[in-house]
């Protein structure tokens, strides 16, 4: 039971910690499909400077560092030259995941497994504290969390951001700077997904291989849209995928007669259906939508 | 001591299109003014530069004799400018207090959830609100939220206040409590503008009236006792209502043997509208009770302001719109549940008011756009472009559309070229009814002659036309009669010869 | 002709910039830029088989990106064309070894159910569009997942060859009689196919009622709309269509080069045909060329290690750029997707029909 919990919250934790930065990103009005390959070049990055320098922390700062590069590199193709975001965020998705694995050949000269000397710190590690393996960021997770919810429900910033992504006319008759919060929040989102990878990578491994985030960006983003774009069902949401994927792995071990498969679609299933009943409700209220599209710009 | 607000020379430019051209105001304190004019007018373009929204081309403003820093709202606010705005401007998923909390500049980085709500619980109590400040704004009645916008421009301080067609919105019951609301604000000291688009509105609340007409001033801040509501009437529509030219068309049909013969002799009913009702359409309200009746060779003219069911009705009859009761019938035949294809092959033909989003693609080449139509009607499969481009460079020269090749672009054309596109491409063969939305708005006279030369042309053939325009003059130059739309309904039909005030009186309710 | 020449030529130069780009970058990283280089055009046009190879990497990526084209041009963001994809070959190579008869007749009819399950696929996409309003991009997206999870279930399951000691799971192979091509990829049968597909599509597109309408409801469809074009039912043609072409390139695969069904084969070439249909302009000639090149990438990543130590992931670093700045010059046509794209829709809270018209014109924007 203890272990079944452990596990599950190991599983969570990158896909919670990505499904904030996805939350970010859309309450401020774009659809953040690069989480994947940020995840990806978090995890890669946190390895890599941990083998370079024996230091986990300085692993992580360089991990947050080259992903909020990259965010910011989003950010100006997607709002300042315009480009797609949802085209933007697949490409960011590519070029992340393609660029983690050509730096690991180019500087480790494989393909296979790069391991790095150290995890992150297991404060439980010899306590006797039932769940000992969990790492130091599954621990704050929580506490990113609630900081998460507080910023975005309960914050200047925060009421800034929900208003440029539902009403970008309130935002701007209310005086704000509507391309300098995006950023802000898309920088933040971009840590957030490099603290995604490196507890996937130094959490539990202390290693990376390539494509090792094998579509958690992708389930964060349903995370994200399954809790309605808000921090705390984002989540929860995240928290049931990561239950999930544990319960799919013990079947399968069990040999319950439940394919795998299965348990791993649960997330795009809800998500689908998530996105048809959100279709549902728009349309209800299609004439008002029609009356604010025109105030968008 | 200076007004409390002054614009100097101030213009506006979207593109080539002066929204405000050369406009100079000067407000006096403690005032309620009105502002008022046709669509198009500028009202909106104007308030939302005096409050920072816009940044203007040229000119500026002055509040308290001080140039306002243009272009930014917060420094607007901060030297006392505030504006509710038309479609309200508070985000519908916040609750009332983070709504409150958003727009307020002195707001602490991270606020707890009761502190924020006590806070404007206890605002709004102080400002005689009873609206709870937990709810959603999505929630919220119109008025409550209207209300609400007030309050929170006031929690800024304002020395001016900016009201965007406050009663557009509201019933008539609910526009009595603003307007007390207003009042006592100006008795509070405040100084008010307020853009109303009804006659007995500006008499009810306002101290001083100015009209504005595309763009420009055409009555500077008098006080409301020296006007009637006639002469301003006049002032909104235009000097030049009651010159004789006025009746060109009438003349004409006079002069043809007495248009009223032409008519009788082609007497056939083309269109029938009985006691048509329609949910909303995608821009304008509903339709109530609507019975209408075209003849062949007969231009029915529908005037009223914009938002008053127009724009329902023109989906309703081309078939793009559903009606929830009632019955169309076209040539004895009833159509309504028709949809835009069938209707089309039974030679309804359709000029939309928004000719660049609804009446041709823009991206898209002109014989491209010309050829979908013809393709449609004749139900074929498939075509050689060559045929297509050659039928299309045939009627462009027919309607003599100005254009390079017939592979540009229907964008690269000016508003009157491309408005002759549509025309080329609507009024080819086997036309019997013929509905134009605005058909003239944003022409050049030139372009606007030729539209109307055009279309009368059309019901001297024997063809049915039904007009629908915000312009009155247009209504008046081109139609054998007058319907007047207000709110959903027909309320008013009447000849051509109907003098113009009598119709800019239903159009705007009764001035009494 | 539709063909918009600036969108090309920028393609070309989003292309050139992402090329140098990456240059830069595979120099900086200790590789020779003009090893790299001339390493691409040997294995995508002058060494030995070179040409073959490309052809290989192309033809999947034409019917793909020409399927792609035809949804994006009407305005659909069909981007699911990895799952129908599978879902083609799942079909061809499940029903192909029950099947009795001869094998052409089982060749057909297998390639024939690859069709109807891609089409099937995407027009749970199309169906969910029309029903529901459902944004078609996240959908298709979530069922591309979906789509290899079910590739995956069926290769370790049901059709698991158990003979087999692969590390990757997969179906057993087909008997060479049911196969279109060998493993070169390249027939006289599949290149006939996709010919025709190729120009089906571009007179589908240029000459037909359907394309055009097709065309306009994608920019304008409140024009379209208003000239009698059913958007529904271009909606469920172009789904259906789209994913038919994806199907068809699943079963081409399974039927060609790789002989049977692997776990997770081809699994960039849904992205790439959106990469394909956006490079050549959302027009069928574009996307062949389009399709051409990122074919030659393909097969040029395939044989450099024979002259540089480049790795294959050069290649998605490339396609990552290319994608990141293909869109930067498509915006205009895209504004209907912004507007889409937010989370926490407004709900109705003004009066229908009371909103100021006046917006429109007053605020050209």
């Amino acid at each position: 039971m203890w272990q079944f919990l452990e596990t599950s919250l190991q599983d969570a934790t990158p896909i919670a910690l990505a499904a904030l930065a996805g939350t970010f990103a859309a309450r401020c009005g774009i659809f953040h499909l690069g989480l994947e390959g940020l995840m990806c070049v978090g995890a890669f990055t946190s390895v890599a400077v941990t083998i370079g320098t024996g230091n986990v922390l300085t692993g992580l700062t360089f991990a947050a560092i080259v992903c909020a590069m990259l965010s910011v590199l989003f950010w100006a193709i997607t709002v300042k030259l315009k480009a797609d975001p949802i085209i933007a965020g697949l490409a960011l998705t590519t070029l992340g995941l393609g660029a983690s694995t050509f730096a690991q050949e180019t500087i480790f000269s494989t393909r296979g497994t790069i391991t790095a000397p150290e995890g992150l710190w297991q404060p439980f590690a010899g306590t006797g504290f039932p769940m000992p393996t969990l790492s130091i960021i599954v621990i704050v997770t929580p506490l990113i969390i609630l900081a998460s919810w507080i910023v975005l429900r309960r914050s200047q910033f925060g009421f800034s951001i929900s208003a440029i992504g539902e009403f970008p006319y309130a935002a701007r008759s209310a005086g704000i700077n509507i391309d300098r919060t995006r950023l802000t929040a898309l920088v933040i989102g971009g840590v957030l997904c490099a603290l995604a990878g490196a507890q996937l990578a130094l959490g539990g491994l202390t290693s990376f291989s390539s494509d090792m985030t094998a579509g958690r960006g992708f389930i964060a983003f349903s995370a994200v849209v399954l809790g309605g774009s808000h921090p705390l069902g984002a989540a929860a949401a995240s928290l049931f995928f990561g239950a999930a994927n544990t319960l799919g792995i013990q079947a399968q071990l069990a040999k319950w007669p439940v394919p795998l498969e299965l348990v791993l679609m649960l997330p795009y299933i809800l998500t689908i259906v998530a996105v048809a009943l959100t279709g549902v409700l728009l349309r209800k209220g299609a004439v008002a939508q029609s009356a604010f599209g025109e105030l968008r710009s | 001591m200076p007004d409390a607000l002054e614009a100097r020379s101030l213009t506006k430019h979207f593109g080539d299109f002066a929204a405000i051209d050369d406009v100079s105001l000067s407000f006096p304190r403690g005032q309620v003014h009105a502002v008022v004019g046709q669509n198009g007018a500028g009202k909106t373009t104007f308030s939302r530069l005096i409050c920072g929204l816009y940044e203007p081309t040229a000119g500026e403003v002055l509040v308290d004799g001080t140039p306002l820093r243009v272009g930014d709202i917060r420094s607007a606010r901060q030297q006392g400018v505030d504006m509710v705005h038309q479609n309200f401007s508070l985000p519908p998923s916040f609750t009332v207090a983070e709504a409150m909390q958003l727009f307020d500049p002195g707001a602490p980085a991270v606020v707890g959830r009761r502190a924020m709500e006590r806070r404007w619980s206890e605002a709004l109590r102080r400002r005689g609100s009873a609206i709870d400040a937990r709810r959603r704004i999505r929630d919220l009645s119109v008025e409550a939220r209207q209300s609400l916008e007030i309050i929170r421009a006031l929690e800024g301080q304002p020395t001016v206040l900016l009201l965007d067609e406050p009663t557009a919105v509201l019933a008539p019951s609910e526009v009595q409590g603003l307007f007390e609301q207003v009042r006592r604000l100006r008795d509070s000291g405040l100084t008010i503008l307020i853009i109303l688009h009804k006659l007995p509105e500006v008499f009810a609340i306002a101290d001083t009236v100015s009209v504005l007409r595309e763009g420009r001033v055409a009555l500077a801040v008098t006080p409301i006792g020296e006007v009637t509501a006639e002469e301003l009437t006049r002032h909104i529509i235009g000097p030049d209502s009651e010159l004789p030219q006025a009746h060109s068309r009438a003349e004409d049909a006079v002069g043809s043997a007495t248009g009223a013969d032409h008519l009788d002799q082609a007497s056939g009913t083309v269109l029938e509208l009985e006691a048509v009702d329609a949910p909303p359409s995608a821009s304008d309200r509903s339709l109530e009770d609507v019975d209408l009746r075209v003849r062949a060779g007969e231009v029915l003219g529908i005037a009223g302001v914009e938002g008053n069911g127009q724009e329902t009705l023109l989906d309703v009859l081309s078939g793009f719109g559903r009606v929830s009761s009632g019955t169309i019938r076209l040539e004895g035949t009833e159509v309504t549940g028709l949809g835009v294809l069938a209707r089309r092959r039974r030679g309804v033909r359709f000029i939309p008011s928004d000719r660049n989003s609804q009446g041709v693609s823009l991206t898209t080449s002109l014989w491209e756009n010309i050829a979908i139509t013809d393709l449609l009607l004749e139900g074929r499969r498939w075509f050689s472009p060559r045929g297509r481009k050659a039928a299309a460079a045939t009627r462009l020269a027919t309607w003599k559309v100005k254009h390079r090749r017939v592979e540009q672009l229907a964008g690269e054309l000016s508003g009157g070229n491309v408005q002759r596109v549509i025309l080329a491409r609507e009024l080819a063969d086997g036309v019997r009814l013929v509905i134009a939305g605005n058909p003239t708005r944003g022409l050049d006279l030139a372009a606007t002659a030729f539209v109307r030369a055009g279309l009368t042309a059309l019901a001297q053939e024997g063809v049915a036309v039904v007009i629908v325009s915000a312009d009155l003059e247009e209504i008046r130059d081109v139609s054998d009669r007058i319907c007047v739309m207000r709110g959903g309904r027909i309320v008013a039909a009447l000849e051509r010869n109907a003098p113009l005030a009598t119709v800019g009186a239903a159009m705007v309710g009764d001035a009494a | 002709m539709i063909t918009n020449g600036s969108a090309l030529l920028r393609s070309i130069v989003m292309i050139a910039i992402a090329i140098v780009a990456c240059a830069i970058i595979f120099q900086l990283s200790g590789y020779s830029a003009v090893d790299a280089m001339s390493g691409f055009v040997q294995g995508a046009i002058t060494g030995p088989g070179s040409l073959m190879s490309t052809l290989r990497w192309s033809l999947p990526l034409m019917l793909v990106g020409v399927g792609t084209v035809l949804c994006f041009r009407s305005g659909y963001f069909n981007v699911g064309a990895q799952g129908q994809l599978y879902m083609g070959a799942i079909a061809a190579a499940a029903l192909i070894p029950v099947l009795p008869g001869p094998a052409p007749v089982r060749m057909a009819v297998g390639v024939l159910a690859a069709i109807a399950a891609g089409m099937l696929w995407s027009l749970i996409a199309a169906w969910l569009k029309t029903s529901t309003g459902a944004d078609e991009l996240l959908t298709t997206l979530m069922l591309n997942f979906i789509g290899a999870l079910v590739l995956q279930y069926v290769t370790n399951g049901p059709l698991r060859d158990l003979s087999g000691s692969g590390q990757v799971a997969a179906a057993p192979p087909l008997p060479l009689d049911v196969r279109i091509t060998g493993s070169s990829g390249v027939g006289p049968v599949n290149v006939t196919l996709v010919i025709l597909v190729l120009i089906g599509c571009w007179f589908l597109v240029n000459r037909t009622t359907f394309g055009l309408s097709a065309t306009i409801v994608g920019r304008n469809p409140q024009v379209a709309a208003r000239q009698g074009v059913n958007p529904r039912s271009i909606v469920w043609s172009t789904f259906a269509l789209s994913g038919g072409l994806a199907g068809l390139a699943g079963a081409l695969e399974v039927l060609g080069p790789t002989g049977r069904l692997i776990q997770g084969f081809s699994p960039d070439v849904g992205f790439t045909g959106v990469l394909v249909a956006l490079v050549g302009g959302l027009t069928v000639l574009g996307a062949t060329f389009a399709a051409l090149f990122f074919g030659a990438l393909a097969a040029a990543i395939g044989y450099l290690p024979i002259v540089t130590d480049l790795p294959r992931s050069a290649l998605e670093v490339l396609q990552g750029l290319v994608a990141l700045l293909i869109t930067v010059q498509l915006r205009a046509r895209w504004k209907k997707r912004a507007a889409k794209a937010k989370p926490d829709p407004a709900p109705a809270v003004s009066k229908p029909g009371v909103s100021e018209p006046a917006a429109r014109t007053e605020d050209p924007t």
